[in-house]
This record gives structure tokens, C-alpha cells and sequence, in this order.
């Protein structure tokens, strides 16, 4: 068991070391920092970022508009969600908006809101919220759909009351759901707020990426992609992952 | 709509045993619910006496699967029925009591059918029923684990001596083991059959000779014409 823990972290540090490595091998083949700096140029414009506080002030900016986006799209949408896959006459009802939302591209939603509530941050996480909340309605409906009635008339059968049907019964049946929408909306939240950043806030990665480009200065917009990356990473560790193994340990 | 059952009426005593017969898919499960109260949809009366306290009854249900939810482990299973208020530590000498105390920190999943079966037996049990229901609780276990799990209800039914019980079954031997009395049905919709009464008590009474008896008797109830579902099948 340790032994190929052991042997899969080494596969992991050895597939992000061969990435590094082509990065690398790729900058000296191109032969311009301007257009593909090597690593230790971005690692240099990471430190100086670091230094000046910039990183730091943008990135948390960042997350915490990811943080208020995710709770607010987790929160609606597995309501939402789990009501819609309990309730085909709701579903025939709301089925077509929950379609027309999965379809409007991220930008159209961010110009409108921005248009429609002024360039605030309200309107920033609204749009990220409502870009990521039809994925989870989806899912969590698939996952409302799938609750097993055998397990309700057990719930039934010993008069369970409902504050121990839904937890004990109707949570860990939607448990895995609600994982799998929590980290497929995480990976598109990311994508989406810097995309809402950078048109109508002054502040935050995407804003910052945003300046790099107009400089074409290619090391800060990979230095950030960096940072970026790290701290998705260490979310997949330090939470989605112990939670995973927390919610299907019984398997 | 198909009517399953049809010009049903029987009472059973408190504390008997009571095995209810008949071929696959003529209502034997349907009935069970009825009973439990977990099926509505029927025209007619059901009554159940009230406790001795004069609350309602307490009904423990065994359903033909194990059904014990996956995601919790097994004493949390029992835990789980218990009325409010209930102290959870009763749910470990009835685990006890039918062999599994090793297994109470175990998921369903690493039990057995057998095992599961009898966790399934306690969390019925765990309720403190007036009215125990088993459906086909030991169908489809080897000969020797059913014939475990047949002495170990005849040592719980032992030790609860109001405890009225009512358990479908299509074994003739099985309920001539453990029942007072068998209700055979058949037909469709299903009618009562038969009322068959077994030779009292079932401690002296011989395994092999009741059985034989009977399944006289109920080959003397006729052959019980072919219900449509279970040719079709």
C-alpha cells in the first residue's frame, strides 16, 4: 500500500518534472525570451511579484470572488438540482432554461451583468456564479434521479423522521453527485473569473493578466499561470481529495 | 391497475407465528406491506392492537434484501432506527445476540448475505416491535446458513414471548418449523387458500413429521391454478 503511494507520487513529480523539462527544452528552441522565456525567467518574475506584494494581493482577490462564486453556485444548484430531479413536472418546466443557461457563452453573461448592475463586484461574482450553476443543476439532477426507493421505504418503513432521511439516507446517496459537480465547477470557475476579471474589474489575476498582455510580457502572464496552478493543486490535495476518500470510504 | 390480492381476512393472536405461503409474485410481499403500513394503495381494514402503554404498535420490517444502507456501517445501521430518545447502546447486546458483535464496526458491504441477513433481523429487532414482518428472510442461503439463521429465530422469537410475527415463505418445511399457523394463498387475484394450524407447541414438535403433514395439507388445498404474472415470467 505504501510502497505504491510511494510509487505514484514519484509518477506525478516525474510527469510535472518531464512538462518543466520540454518548457524548457521548447524556450531554448525558440531562442527569444520575449516570445517563450525559459523557466528560470518566470521564476525570477514569480519572485520579484512576490516581493512587490502584487501576487499576493491579486491572487487573493481572485480566490476569494472563486470562493463567494462556488458557494453561491454549489448552494443554488444542488436546491435546485436535487429539486428539479425529484419533481419531473418542475423539470418539464425549467428543463429549457437550465439548457438555454448551459449554452450562453461565459462573456455574454459577464457583458450583461456588468452592463445591467455596473462594473461591481457584485456583478463579477454573480456572473461567474450563474456561469457555473446549470453544470451543477445538471448534475445534482442526475444524481436526485438516481436516489433508490428501496432505501425511502426502509426510511418509510421505520419512520424515520425527515431530519434523518435526508442525512442519513438522501445526503450520502447524493454525496458523490455533489463531489463530482464541486469539482467540475471548480476547474470551469477558474477559467471563467479571469475572464470576468479582465473585462470589467481593476483587480485580481485576470486584470493583472490582462495588463501583462497589452505589454506582451509573456513571463508575468506565466509566472501567474504559475501561481495559479500551484494553488489549484494544493486545493486538490489539501481538500477535494481527502474529502473524495472521506465520502467513498464505505466502497 | 391489476388487483393483487382479493377478498382477504384473517386475524392473527399476539405472540404467534404466523408463515405466509403461496407461489411467486401472488401478493405475499404486497400483503407484508400492507401490514407495515408502508402500502396504501388497497381497499379495506387493517387493525393492530395498540402497546400495552397504548401507543401505537411498533412495526419492525425485514425486507427480502438485507436493504442496510451501504454508506454507514453496521451498528450505525441499528443506531439509526431507534425510536428518540432511545439510549444507542442497546443495539450492541442485540448485535450480540445474533452473532455479530465482531462485525458492528464493519461496512454492509464486507458482510456476508448471511450476516447481512441477521444485522437486518437485529435492526427489526432493535425497535423493540410488537409486530416482527419478515419477507422470505432466508431465501436464496445455502442449506446449512438458513439453518442457523432458523435456530437463532426460534432462540430470539424464545426470548420475546409477545412478539407477534408474520413471515412470507415458500419453503413447506421452514414454516412447518417455525410458524404456529400458515395462511396459504393463491390464485389472481390471490384469495386465502388455506388456514392451516400447526401442531402446538414448535419446541416438541418434530421437524420432519410436521413438514410432511404438511405438505398434505396443503396439497389437500388443491393445486393452486397458475397466477397470470408468474406463467409469464
Amino acid at each position: 500500500m505504501a510502497a505504491r503511494m510511494r510509487q505514484e507520487a514519484l509518477a506525478r513529480a516525474g510527469s510535472l518534472l518531464l512538462l518543466l523539462l520540454l518548457w524548457e527544452v521548447a524556450a531554448r528552441l525558440v531562442g527569444n525570451p520575449r516570445l517563450l522565456p525559459g523557466i528560470l525567467a518566470v521564476l525570477g518574475e514569480l519572485v520579484r511579484e512576490i516581493q512587490s506584494g502584487e501576487l499576493q494581493y491579486h491572487l487573493g482577490i481572485t480566490l476569494l470572488r472563486v470562493a463567494c462564486a462556488f458557494a453561491l453556485a454549489m448552494l443554488a444548484g444542488v436546491a435546485l438540482g436535487t429539486a428539479l430531479g425529484r419533481s419531473p413536472r418542475l423539470d418539464r418546466w425549467l428543463d429549457a432554461w437550465v439548457l438555454l443557461l448551459l449554452n450562453i457563452p461565459a462573456l455574454v453573461v459577464a457583458a450583461l451583468l456588468y452592463i445591467w448592475l455596473g462594473l461591481t463586484e457584485a456583478a463579477a461574482i454573480l456572473a461567474v456564479a450563474l456561469n457555473k450553476l446549470p453544470t451543477v443543476v445538471v448534475t445534482m439532477r442526475e444524481g436526485a434521479r438516481a436516489l433508490d426507493p428501496a432505501y425511502a421505504e426502509l426510511a418509510r418503513a421505520y419512520h424515520l423522521s425527515h431530519a434523518r432521511t435526508l442525512r442519513h439516507v438522501v445526503v450520502p446517496q447524493l454525496a458523490p453527485y455533489t463531489l463530482a459537480a464541486a469539482r467540475t465547477g471548480l476547474s470551469l470557475i477558474w477559467k471563467i473569473v479571469l475572464v470576468v476579471e479582465l473585462i470589467g474589474r481593476s483587480d485580481g489575476v485576470g486584470f493583472r493578466i490582462g495588463l501583462f498582455f497589452q505589454l506582451f510580457d509573456i513571463a508575468g502572464i506565466l509566472a501567474y499561470t504559475l501561481a495559479f496552478a500551484a494553488v489549484v493543486q494544493l486545493i486538490e490535495w489539501t481538500l477535494l481529495q481527502p474529502l473524495e476518500r472521506r465520502v467513498n470510504r464505505w466502497r | 391497475m391489476r388487483t393483487i390480492l382479493a377478498g382477504l381476512e384473517f386475524a392473527v393472536a399476539t405472540g404467534s407465528v404466523t408463515a405466509i405461503m403461496g407461489p411467486s409474485g401472488c401478493g405475499k410481499t404486497t400483503l407484508l406491506g400492507i401490514l407495515a403500513g408502508l402500502d396504501t394503495d388497497f381497499v379495506g381494514e387493517r387493525h393492530i392492537a395498540l402497546r400495552p402503554d397504548g401507543r401505537p404498535a411498533r412495526i419492525g420490517f425485514v425486507f427480502q434484501e438485507p436493504r442496510l444502507l451501504p454508506w454507514r456501517r453496521l451498528r450505525d445501521n441499528l443506531r439509526l432506527v431507534l425510536p428518540e430518545g432511545v439510549n444507542p447502546a442497546v443495539v450492541d447486546p442485540l448485535l450480540a445476540e445474533v452473532g455479530l458483535a465482531e462485525a458492528a464496526e464493519l461496512w454492509p458491504r464486507q458482510l456476508s448475505l448471511g450476516m447481512a441477513r441477521r444485522g437486518a433481523l437485529a435492526r427489526a429487532l432493535a425497535i423493540d416491535p410488537d409486530l416482527l414482518l419478515l419477507d422470505e428472510p432466508f431465501v436464496s442461503l445455502d442449506t446449512a446458513t438458513a439453518a442457523g439463521m432458523h435456530a437463532l429465530l426460534l432462540r430470539l422469537l424464545a426470548r420475546r414471548a409477545g412478539l407477534t410475527v408474520l413471515f412470507a415463505t415458500h419453503d413447506p418445511a421452514e414454516a412447518a418449523l417455525l410458524a404456529d399457523r400458515v395462511l396459504l394463498l393463491g390464485g389472481s387475484p390471490a384469495r386465502l387458500r388455506a388456514d392451516i394450524t400447526l401442531p402446538a407447541p414448535r419446541e416438541a414438535r418434530d421437524p420432519v413429521k410436521a413438514g410432511a403433514a404438511l405438505r398434505a395439507a396443503l396439497a389437500e388445498a388443491g393445486p393452486i391454478p397458475p397466477s397470470p404474472t408468474a406463467s409469464a415470467r
